[in-house]
């Protein structure tokens, strides 16, 4: 008995329960992500674009069993996920179908070019971990959370602000992070060299590195500046003698360029 | 006097309040019935020939409340309505003060778990003959109808709506509304119509197929929940098919 409880623990590490996943192949198509409630993308080596979900209500529908989800957007559930995916000449489409439920992670190749649209106030936040593509983001109601995003960013949202930090080294790709109504906070290593570019009109601007400035930016197109004018303008500069282009805009809140220790 | 007893006695067919949970109620030449159920579940079967088989249900804690039960059936040209004047939910709570209340809205055993307060068991069951045209209204419990062939309306506040056609039924325009939970309709295959689906917070689900054109509420900086409604036709399009549930979902099946 003792010899066959040993054998079936023994072998217990190779019974993996499979978690459920849905896989595209995307070439080298970009991967536009649409109206998507709860989304976190992470990057991974592979070639396909993978599918899954994290949380949700894990009670099965009985009533909808054999039945497939349909919304007015026209599309069908095609991945088990209550997500739609397309594929056109140049890009792939991932749609949600309906009501979200739970968060859906999608594992993205590196070197994809990625475009995500949310423009209703459902759902939640913007994830983005560990990717080396380019990204392109426009986010109406939601933050937008990056981690070790390497690739060129284009990150815009209205209402809800901006959180990226870079703890797996200096960005190597061009950066650019605008919110209108919310704070737009950037982490980076202290040895990141850069080119600034910080402007707010109604808001403050704070850090903790050593900013060569060049400019006032008001003072650089020749106008006249004041304390009583509401556009406080930004200023261009550098960090660590000057290397690839950070931008950070907050229209009507703060900027806040933190120093990685 | 005896003017007064006769007068009585030749208006009372047009209103009959039963005091028994089982009646049959003679068609004679009506075609049409309507179904209201307050805090009662309403089921409705087909069968029978002449006459609406009809069982009232009410039990509180085991025990039958005949005293508590009041149908009203008014005969109004060719529709009888059949009416749960009670129970309601205030009377039984007028009745047996304190504590909670469970309600079961069915046949089915319920599960009633350990939540205390009282068992209330509150339904109603019609069965109509094939052919007469049903439709129906429930606050509190669901509405659930198998094998009809023409049933027009069906709504209910608080329960579900499960409507279950026969195969030869004759779809001419649905118009089926949850406003708490879900419907759920079973439709003949070969059924046609425009559909009109609607949902809030819910899901849409189908087995049917027909063309979705995309249909986006475009409000952009809308802050409400982003309805979004389904117009479309179903095998060549016909009489308006109208399903709601704002809160759940919408399931439209095919009858096999």
């Amino acid at each position: 008995m003792k010899n066959i409880l040993f054998l079936f623990l023994s072998l217990s590490s190779f019974f993996l329960f499979a978690q459920a996943e849905h896989r595209v192949s995307v070439g080298n198509k970009t991967i536009e992500f649409r109206e998507i409630d709860r989304l976190v993308i992470v990057g991974h080596d592979e070639k396909d674009l993978k599918i899954t979900r994290k949380g949700g209500d894990s009670r099965e529908d009985e009533r909808a069993k054999g039945m497939r989800k349909i919304s007015a957007s026209g599309k069908t559930d095609n991945t088990g996920f209550g997500i739609s995916s397309q594929g056109f000449d140049d890009k792939v489409v991932i749609d949600q179908v309906g009501k979200g439920d739970g968060t859906i992670m999608v594992f993205v190749p590196n070197s994809s070019v990625v475009k995500v649209v949310q423009s209703t106030y459902r759902g939640g936040d913007l994830e983005v971990n560990n990717f080396k593509g380019e990204l392109d983001v426009s986010m109406h109601y939601h933050k937008v959370k990056l981690t070790n995003t390497y690739g060129p960013l284009a990150i815009n949202t209205i209402y809800g602000g901006i959180e990226a930090a870079f703890s797996s080294g200096p960005p190597s790709q061009d950066i650019r992070l605008h919110s209108t109504y919310g704070n737009v906070e950037l982490m980076l290593p202290k040895n990141t060299a850069a080119n600034l570019r910080l402007s707010t009109s109604y808001g403050s601007m704070y850090t903790d590195f050593d900013i060569d400035v060049k400019a006032n930016m008001a003072n650089a197109e020749g106008q006249k500046g004041s304390d009583h004018d509401h556009d406080h303008g930004g200023l261009t500069g550098t960090i660590n003698g000057g290397g690839k282009l950070v931008s950070l805009n907050a229209t009507y809140k703060n900027i806040y360029l933190r120093k990685l220790e | 006097m005896k003017f007064l007893l006769s007068l009585l006695l030749a208006a009372s067919p047009f209103f009959v309040f039963s005091q028994s949970g089982r009646q049959e109620i003679p068609l004679k030449d009506a075609r049409e019935i309507f179904v209201f159920g307050d805090l009662s579940g309403v089921h409705i079967t087909t069968g029978g020939t002449n006459t609406i088989a009809v069982n009232h249900v009410l039990t509180v804690n085991g025990e039958d409340q005949q005293e508590l039960r009041q149908l009203d059936i008014v005969r109004e040209g060719r529709t009888i309505r059949i009416l749960e004047k009670k129970p309601t939910a205030e009377l039984i709570k007028d009745k047996f003060p304190g504590g909670g209340m469970n309600v079961a809205h069915g046949p089915e055993k319920k599960e009633w778990g350990d939540y205390g307060g009282k068992k209330v068991v509150a339904y109603l069951e019609i069965v109509v003959p094939a052919g007469v045209k049903v439709s129906a209204e429930t606050v509190y419990g669901g509405l659930n109808a198998r094998g009809v062939t023409e049933m027009p309306m069906a709504k209910s506040k608080y329960g579900v709506v499960e409507v279950v056609f026969a195969a030869n039924a004759s779809i001419n325009g649905l118009d089926y509304e949850s406003e708490y939970q879900s419907v759920d309709v079973t439709l003949p295959a070969n059924t046609s119509g425009n559909l009109h689906l609607r949902t809030t917070f819910g899901n849409m689900f189908t087995d049917f197929d027909f063309p979705i054109k995309a249909n986006m509420d475009q409000a952009g900086h809308d802050h409400g929940p982003k309805s979004q409604p389904i117009d479309a036709e179903l095998n060549g399009g016909g009489k308006d098919i109208t399903l709601r549930a704002k809160y759940q979902n919408i399931y439209l099946r095919k009858l096999e």
